[in-house]
């Protein structure tokens, strides 16, 4: 998994550890300019993805943005593909020896029998954005380099991760916003399942651009300071770019997996497009589901990763779920001031953050968090906290309603 | 191999406005005329939320509703599978269009409806659907993508399923990537129960390459190709001429098989 905490699981897991955040102040502006007062923590080496668009980066907003996507070069034959996502989802591939595990599982099933099923909400539109303001707003047509099906296109991001790796199962993207790269786990389960593919790589990428950033500024969720999950003063959200990667396989007594997928569980609230039922209805129906699924209780589930997106609504509707299907005594944080939203990423990269808790039985805090919303009665983690873990449960909740809540246990 | 039953069909294409007439086209009793569409109306929405809705959320609760009375399912029971090639372009161009300002200003309903999943939202707050909805993007295969979907979630769960394939008409100039040219949508219901309304029963599996020789009037080829939703015609084709068996393709070599038996 590669973010802003670093490239790759044990980058993640030292930043956590030293309780290192990957949140900046919005340096997008700065690439033409001379950096703003208040920051002086990016260097000027990012080029090209927001660079031609001046006066359209100026949020005053922290965002987590992944050092040196623009470094990453595609393959020869695959440059049609060359996005600020996909060079993501390539830089986010090489880490964590994913693609040695690929390897390992085209010998085992058979490249024909590997489903590739992947989130993100917003692909590659970066390329669009940046050529309506070269191309379109100057009355000149689409460039002969500008392929919108291998970039802005949401398949993209699946089809080019397939032919990277030379996978012939079957494949799709799920864009269900926010909790996209949750459902796909789901998705492994159910292709599996029913015969369709024997194993089946999962997870999402989603990269910062213009789209989202003024998407969310314009519903007034985005926060002028690194987000605060849980704290009485949050006021929206930071937002982030990453890309994560699972592998998943049927049960096996040989195999060398650690963590396993052991439940999950969608829903929807059919309340409105862009803010959860405050009852938190739809997000409980999921996390019991999930729980039904894995055949666990409440006392089972040792932490929870929130989807704490930070702000007032989803904070709140969240934590009226968790009281009404598990109680108040499971320790919670949020990965979003670690992080930031990464959106269609946002539950691959906290269902890896999971699973590298159940590997060192070990729990991060709620970054930034200062003073809990006296309306919240979860138990937000405000230190990091070596643990005895078994089980996490990891939401992800979306536009249009979209739940999801996937419980990974350790096999160890 | 999976069994499944299609117990209801919708489906709206430029001069195809329901499957009866669907059928009688695909079985050459009716002269296929590609007329400029029909009114999209949706009841099922209400009047409130389809003023706020997008073209393509609108059409895909139009075939979305045809299917669910013509199965005489409700539609709160079912769990769904939302499938669409480019999501809502006519969006994107407006957000790309702002964005190219030097000062964008962003419609705050443009921007959630934005989302590839809004014609699902849409639809599961006028239905009150609360359970597993999904929504997947396969390019020129988003429609098989969500046939194979909703039979692993048949596989999975106990609901019925409502599959929704749609695109609208890609605007200028966007249209030039050869995304959508046409307002088009598709909607099944599939079971795992036959119904007094069951209109086939399928049973479905992955193969690898074969030749395909669908037998498709000529004239409805052009919207095979038009938008991604129109390759649910080969399959139609097939229950309405009431074929044993029927190939589509999926990626590079990957194709679905269908067998299909009269009910």
């Amino acid at each position: 998994m590669t973010s802003a905490l670093g490239h790759g699981n044990s980058k993640t897991l030292h930043a956590l550890e030293n309780g290192i955040s990957g949140l900046h102040y919005n340096d997008l502006k700065a690439e033409l300019s001379s950096l703003p007062a208040q920051t002086k923590l990016m260097p000027l080496q990012h080029k090209a993805d927001f660079a031609d668009q001046p006066n359209a980066i100026d949020l005053q907003t922290y965002i987590g943005r992944v050092k040196g996507v623009e470094d990453i070069v595609l393959p020869e034959h695959l440059t049609r593909y060359h996005c600020r996502n996909n060079q993501l989802a390539l830089l986010t591939l090489q880490q964590d020896n994913f693609i040695e595990a690929v390897k390992q599982a085209k010998k085992t099933y058979g490249k024909e029998r590997i489903g590739v099923f992947l989130g993100t909400s917003t692909s590659g539109i970066n390329e669009t954005e940046k050529i309506y303001r070269s191309h379109i707003k100057q009355q000149q047509p689409f460039p002969s380099n500008y392929y919108y099906r291998e970039t802005h296109d949401n398949f993209s991001l699946a089809d080019f991760v397939r032919r990277y790796l030379d996978i012939k199962g079957p494949a799709f993207v799920v864009s269900t916003a926010c909790s996209s790269s949750a459902k796909v786990f789901a998705d492994a389960y159910r292709f599996i399942h029913a015969g369709f593919c024997d194993a089946a790589i999962v997870g999402g990428v989603d990269s910062l651009c213009l789209t989202t950033l003024y998407g969310f500024n314009s519903l007034e969720l985005v926060s002028s300071q690194p987000c605060k999950p849980a704290d009485q003063n949050r006021n929206g959200i930071s937002l982030g770019e990453a890309g994560g990667f699972a592998l998943l396989e049927k049960m096996q007594a040989s195999s060398p997996a650690s963590v396993c997928l052991a439940g999950y569980g969608e829903s929807s609230d059919a309340y409105h497009m862009a803010t959860p039922n405050p009852t938190g209805k739809g997000m409980a129906k999921a996390i019991q589901l999930a729980l039904h699924r894995a055949n666990l209780n409440a006392t089972d589930i040792n932490y929870i990763n929130l989807h704490g997106t930070a702000t007032k609504t989803n904070d709140l509707a969240e934590d009226k779920a968790i009281i009404s299907t598990l109680g108040n005594a499971i320790p919670c944080s949020s990965s979003k001031g670690w992080t930031g939203h990464t959106l269609g990423a946002a539950g691959i990269t906290e269902a890896v953050i999971s699973a590298i808790c159940l590997q060192r039985q070990f729990l991060p805090k709620s970054l930034n968090t200062e003073t809990i919303d006296p309306n919240i009665q979860s138990d937000i983690l405000r230190h990091n906290l070596s643990k005895k873990v078994n089980y996490i449960l990891s939401n992800s909740f979306g536009f249009g309603g979209n739940n999801c809540s996937l419980i990974l246990g350790n096999l160890t | 191999m999976t069994t499944l039953y299609i117990n209801g069909i919708g489906i709206l294409a430029p001069g195809i406005e329901n499957w009866p007439e669907c059928k009688t086209i695909l079985t050459q009793q009716k002269t296929y005329q590609p007329n400029t569409l029909y009114k999209i109306t949706s009841q099922i929405i209400p009047a409130k939320e389809r003023r706020r809705a997008s073209r393509t959320s609108l059409i895909a609760a139009y075939v979305a509703e045809q299917a669910v009375n013509q199965a005489e399912v409700l539609a709160d029971q079912l769990s769904s599978v939302f499938s669409s090639y480019g999501g809502d372009l006519q969006i994107a161009d407006k957000l790309c269009t702002s964005l190219a300002d030097n000062d964008p200003f962003i419609s705050p309903i443009q921007f959630h409806n934005s989302v590839h999943n809004a014609p699902a939202g849409c639809w599961s707050i006028a239905t009150q659907a609360q359970s597993t909805t999904t929504s997947l993007a396969g390019s020129h295969f988003s429609f098989q993508a969500a046939l194979l979907e909703s039979v692993a979630l048949l596989e999975t769960e106990d609901n019925d399923i409502l599959l929704a394939c749609y695109d609208s008409k890609t605007p200028e100039p966007l249209n030039s990537q050869h995304t959508s040219n046409a307002d088009c949508g598709v909607a099944l219901i599939l079971s795992k129960h036959s119904s007094n309304q069951s209109i086939i029963q399928l049973s479905l599996s992955l193969t690898n390459k074969t030749d395909i020789n669908n037998k498709i009037p000529a004239c409805l080829k052009p919207l095979i190709t038009a938008n991604a939703s129109m390759q649910s015609l080969i399959l139609l084709d097939a229950i309405a001429n009431k074929q044993s068996s029927v190939i589509l393709d999926y990626l590079d070599n990957l194709q679905i098989k269908c067998l299909l038996k009269n009910v």
